[in-house]
C-alpha cells in the first residue's frame, strides 16, 4: 500500500530527525575528546523532564493552554537543564580522567548515565512510570489523501523535522565558520598545537558539551511532545539508536550524525512495517544494516580514513 | 628595509588588536633595539638527564638569531622553555621584562609563535583555516553573534579571512588556500606553518629547522621569507643545521653543545671559533646524518 509506505517513511523522517539531534552531540565529544559519551542519551532525558518539571509546577494555566507561550519556554528550560547537567558532567565526572586511559571515562559515562536515570527516577515524582508530556505545538494531525488512503502527519511531527534540521545546519555552519568553530577542530586535530594558538582546550570541550547538550535538550522536548508521554529509558534507547548514527554516518562528522540518523529512523520504521516479525525485530535490522555498513565503510558514510599526521 | 612601515600593509583593516605595533618601538637600527626576549640561567633536567644547564641569551628588537648544536644539543627543549611548554627546572623566561606565562595559550597572546620541527598543521583543514586558526587570539566573537551571524561577527570573520589572503599571499601560498593542509607539498607545508604562525601577530618568531627537506631553491626561498618576516619588525630565532645557511641569514649565532650555551657571536666569530668545529661542524658527514635522524625521533617525542 502506498499509503502505508508514505506513513512509514513519515515516521521515519521524524524519528530519524530526533536520532540525528542527539547523535550530533555523540559524534562532536567524540571528534574532540575520542570519549562515546554514553551519558548523552541522559542529557536528552533530562532535558525532557526539565522541561516537563517546568510546565508541571512553575507555568501558570493561561500560559499552559496556550502553546505559542509555553513552546519557547519549554524549549528554553529542556536546553538549559540539558547543557547545566553536561557542562557539570563535563567538569565533575570527565576533566578529572582528561589523561587518564581511555576506558577510564569510557566507563564513568556509562556510570554517570545510570545515575542520572536513578536520580530522576527516585527523585522525580512519579518518574517509576510513564508521564503524559503536554501538547508543545498546534495540536492535531494534517492527513493527505493517497490513492488507496491517508498518510497522517502530525503537526508536532513537522515541527520536530524543522527544527532538527535548522539546529543541525546552524551548528555545521557554527563549527565550519566561526571563531571557536574553527577552534573546536583545531582541538579535534592537535590539542598541543591548537593551545599553542592561544586556544584553551578546557574551554572548547565544554562548549562542545554544552552544544551537543543543548540539541538534546531541544531534542528531548521536542520528543515530548511529538510522542506525548515520556519515561526514564528515552535516553538509553534513543541514545543507542544516536551512537549507531554517529557511527553509521562517520563519528566526529556532523552531516554523518545527521544522514545516519536520517537512514537509522528510516530503517526502524521501514523494517518494522515490512520485515518478517514485525517492529518485534526493527531493532535487530538496525544493527544488521550498521554491520554491513561497517564492514564494507569501516569509517562509515562520511568519516574520513586514517589521518595522515604531518 | 624599514619593515614597521611596511607592517599595517599586512593587518589590512587598522582596528584589529596587533601585538607587535603595541610594543613601544625603540628608533635605530633593526639589531639595535632593546631587549625583547630574554632567557636568564634557564635550566631544563627530565630525570637524571640535564637537558639545557644554565642557558642564558637575549633577543633584539628586529634581530635574527641562528641557534645550532649537534643533535640532543638541546636546541628544542629551549624552544618548548620559550613558549611555556616546559617550565624551566631553574632560570627564568621573560618577554619585554615581564616573565613569561607558564601556559602557552597565553604565551601566544603575549606575542610570542612558533614553527615545528615535524610539521604540526591541522591536516584536516584548509590551508586558509590553519592561518584563521592562528588567528584566533586576535579575534573577538560573542557566543550569540556568532550564532545568529550578527555584524560584529561578520566583520571580524571578514577581517579574519582578510588578514589570511595576506599572509597567504606573503608567504606565497594564495593559489592553495582551498587546498587541505595534508596535501600540501612539504615544502608548502612549512610556509604554511610560518603564516599560521604571522597570523598570531608575534613580536618574536621562532622556527624550528624551517628549511629541513627542502631544496637550495626552497630554501633560498625561505632565507628571503625570514628577512622579510625580519623586515615587518619581528625578531627571528631559527633552529637549523644547514649551517651555511644560518652563517648568511643571522645577525648572532648561539651554539648549544650538551645543554650549555657553548659559543655566542657573529657567524664570522662563530665560524672561526676551535671548539664549535672541533664540537659541530667537524663532525664526519655520516655521523651528522645520524644525529640528524636522531633528532627527527627526538621530535616525535618531544611532547
Amino acid at each position: 500500500m502506498l499509503s502505508t509506505l508514505l506513513s512509514q517513511i513519515v515516521n521515519g523522517l521524524v524519528l530519524g530527525s530526533l536520532i540525528g539531534l542527539i547523535a550530533l552531540g555523540y559524534t562532536m565529544v567524540y571528534g574532540i575528546i575520542q570519549l562515546i559519551n554514553f551519558a548523552h542519551g541522559e542529557v536528552f532525558m533530562v532535558g525532557a523532564y526539565g522541561a516537563l518539571a517546568m510546565f508541571t509546577y512553575l507555568l501558570p494555566t493561561f500560559i499552559q493552554q496556550q502553546w505559542y507561550f509555553a513552546l519557547p519556554l519549554l524549549l528554553i528550560a529542556g536546553a538549559v537543564v540539558s547543557v547545566g547537567v553536561a557542562v557539570a558532567m563535563e567538569r565533575f565526572a570527565y576533566r578529572p580522567l582528561r589523561n587518564a586511559p581511555k576506558l577510564a571515562p569510557l566507563i564513568t559515562s556509562l556510570g554517570v548515565s545510570i545515575a542520572l536515570q536513578e536520580v530522576i527516577r527516585v527523585f522525580y515524582p512519579g518518574a517509576t512510570a510513564a508521564i503524559p508530556f503536554p501538547n508543545i505545538f498546534i495540536p492535531g494531525t494534517w492527513t493527505i489523501s493517497v490513492g488507496d488512503g491517508v498518510v497522517p502527519i502530525k503537526y508536532s511531527g513537522i515541527l520536530l523535522v524543522v527544527v532538527a534540521l535548522v539546529l543541525a545546519y546552524a551548528l555545521n555552519m557554527f563549527v565550519e565558520r566561526s571563531r571557536m568553530g574553527r577552534a573546536m577542530r583545531a582541538t579535534s586535530q592537535d590539542r598541543d598545537v591548537a593551545r599553542l594558538m592561544g586556544i584553551n582546550p578546557d574551554r572548547v570541550i565544554v562548549l562542545t558539551f554544552a552544544l551537543g547538550a543543548l540539541l538534546a535538550g531541544i531534542g528531548g522536548v521536542l520528543y515530548g511532545g511529538f510522542y506525548t508521554n515520556i519515561n526514564i529509558d528515552i535516553g538509553f534507547q534513543n541514545g543507542i539508536f544516536a551512537f549507531t548514527a554517529a557511527v553509521l554516518g562517520g563519528i566526529g562528522n556532523i552531516r554523518g550524525a545527521v544522514v545516519g540518523g536520517l537512514a537509522i529512523g528510516l530503517i526502524k520504521s521501514l523494517a518494522g512495517q515490512y520485515m518478517p516479525g514485525g517492529s518485534a525485530y526493527d531493532y535487530v535490522w538496525i544493527f544488521v544494516v550498521l554491520i554491513v555498513v561497517l564492514v564494507f565503510r569501516p569509517q562509515g558514510f562520511f568519516g574520513e580514513t586514517e589521518r595522515v599526521r604531518a | 628595509m624599514s619593515g614597521r612601515h611596511a607592517r599595517p600593509d599586512m593587518n589590512g583593516t587598522g582596528n584589529e588588536s596587533d601585538v607587535t605595533t603595541a610594543i613601544p618601538m625603540v628608533a635605530g637600527g633593526s639589531a639595535s633595539g632593546s631587549t625583547i626576549l630574554q632567557a636568564s640561567g634557564v635550566t631544563m633536567q627530565f630525570g637524571g638527564l640535564r637537558a639545557l644547564n644554565d642557558v642564558s641569551f637575549g633577543l633584539s628588537e628586529g634581530e635574527i638569531i641562528g641557534l645550532i648544536g649537534p643533535n640532543g644539543a638541546g636546541k628544542t627543549t629551549l624552544f618548548n622553555c620559550l613558549t611555556g611548554l616546559y617550565a624551566p627546572t631553574s632560570g627564568a623566561v621573560s618577554l619585554r621584562g615581564n616573565p613569561m606565562p607558564q601556559d602557552p595559550a597565553r604565551v601566544t597572546e603575549q606575542g610570542v609563535a612558533r614553527t615545528f620541527q615535524n610539521i604540526r598543521l591541522f591536516p584536516s583543514m584548509t590551508a586558509a583555516e590553519n592561518v584563521m586558526v592562528g588567528r584566533h587570539v586576535r579575534m573577538k566573537q560573542s557566543p550569540l553573534s556568532s550564532l545568529l551571524h550578527g555584524p560584529s561577527f561578520r566583520r571580524s570573520e571578514a577581517e579574519a579571512a582578510e588578514r589570511t589572503e595576506k599572509l597567504l599571499a606573503f608567504v606565497g601560498l594564495s593559489q592553495f588556500a582551498g587546498e587541505l593542509a595534508r596535501n600540501l607539498p612539504y615544502g608548502d607545508q612549512r610556509r604554511l606553518e610560518i603564516a599560521r604562525a604571522l597570523a598570531t601577530d608575534p613580536a618574536v618568531l621562532l622556527l624550528d629547522e624551517p628549511t629541513a627537506g627542502m631544496n637550495a631553491q626552497e630554501t633560498e626561498a625561505t632565507r628571503q621569507l625570514i628577512f622579510a618576516i625580519r623586515d615587518l619588525g619581528i625578531s627571528v630565532v631559527v633552529i637549523e643545521h644547514d649551517t651555511k645557511f644560518i652563517f648568511t641569514l643571522c645577525d648572532r649565532v648561539l651554539v648549544l653543545v650538551q645543554g650549555e650555551l657553548l659559543v655566542e657571536g657573529s657567524p664570522d666569530e662563530v665560524r672561526g671559533d676551535p671548539r664549535v668545529v672541533e664540537a659541530y661542524l667537524g663532525a664526519p658527514p655520516d655521523e651528522v646524518d645520524a644525529q640528524i635522524h636522531a633528532a627527527e625521533d627526538e621530535g616525535e617525542n618531544h611532547r
